[in-house]
């Protein structure tokens, strides 16, 4: 009598942890949250926007920096950061520079853009970028909920050469020599 | 005593000569190819690409530890509209790729000399 009731519920268990599974692999894996955790990380670029007045300096941790300058090709646990600002005005309509590049003021967002083994099965192919995902967070760390498979992949999905970066690849391409 | 005033009329004429002028290097964007493909410019110049297109664009450039983009409104997803020319002054000498987020076939180098 009790063998039967407990199949059934063994049985209830198991589709319900299943469902469970199924819906955990349906999210997307958590990107590294950097904020205050700058030691970690160097600056690479800073990439300005100047009819707007805006910023960007991309960072990378420093393990893969370091992996990247010999190979020019980015390891899995590359986390790219980049730090967005608004610009700091010149007090004359246009935007204060300093060695030709705009001058950050206060800063707007954190990005994340991070590559690790397995990851990015939980997109369409028409938009997955091989291994990365995406995270945003505030200047003060606080994440913020975005639609990265609109709001990002699309643009990052046409550099599949570089992989799926604008700028990185190339820039330790060109340190390696690649 | 010539020779001395050819000396002194030879640097006024120096002095009053105009600066290089600061130029416009314009980049076309038609049928999916930048036009040209590569050009070279003088730190100073302005890098005018103009979207000859019916397409929106994204461009961008970078060289070394340096980049820029033409997003000129608070719109992030495009920078030109079809018809719209955007300039922006390159002071940073070096080899720029130039490229279109919105196509990642689209390629152009340019070369800023000091």
């Amino acid at each position: 009598m009790l063998r039967p009731l407990f199949s059934s519920l063994l049985a209830i268990a198991l589709a319900l942890s299943s469902a469970a599974a199924l819906a955990a692999d349906a999210t997307a894996p958590e990107v590294v949250n950097p904020v205050g955790q700058w030691d970690g990380y160097e600056m690479i670029i800073q990439a300005d926007v100047p009819l707007r007045g805006t910023l960007r300096q991309v960072f990378i941790d420093r393990a893969s920096a370091a992996e990247a300058r010999r190979s020019g090709e980015l390891p899995y646990g590359t986390k790219i950061v980049m730090r967005d600002y608004i610009g700091v005005s010149d007090g004359k309509g246009g935007w204060k520079t300093e060695n030709n590049r705009l001058v950050p003021g206060q800063p707007t967002v954190v990005l994340v853009q991070q590559k690790e083994r397995g990851w990015g099965t939980t997109h369409p192919p028409e938009v997955r970028i091989g291994e990365w995902e995406f995270g945003l967070y505030t200047p003060a760390g606080q994440p913020i909920k975005a639609d990265f498979e609109k709001a990002c992949m699309p643009c990052h999905k046409q550099v599949e050469a570089t992989d799926y970066n604008f700028l990185v690849t190339n820039y330790f391409g060109d340190i390696a020599g690649k | 005593m010539r020779m001395l005033a050819a000396a002194l009329l030879s640097s006024l004429l120096l002095a009053l000569a105009p600066a290089a002028q600061a130029a416009d290097v314009v980049l076309n964007v038609e049928d999916g190819k930048f036009r040209p493909e590569a050009a070279k410019m003088r730190v100073g110049d302005r890098l005018v690409v103009a979207n000859r297109s019916e397409n929106r664009l994204s461009i961008w450039g970078h060289a070394g530890d340096w980049a820029f983009d033409y997003r000129a409104t608070q719109e992030n997803g495009w920078t030109h509209e079809p018809g719209q020319s955007l300039g922006i002054v390159l002071n940073i000498p070096g080899k720029y790729r130039i490229g279109n987020s919105l196509d990642g076939k689209m390629r152009a180098t340019v070369i800023v000399e000091q």
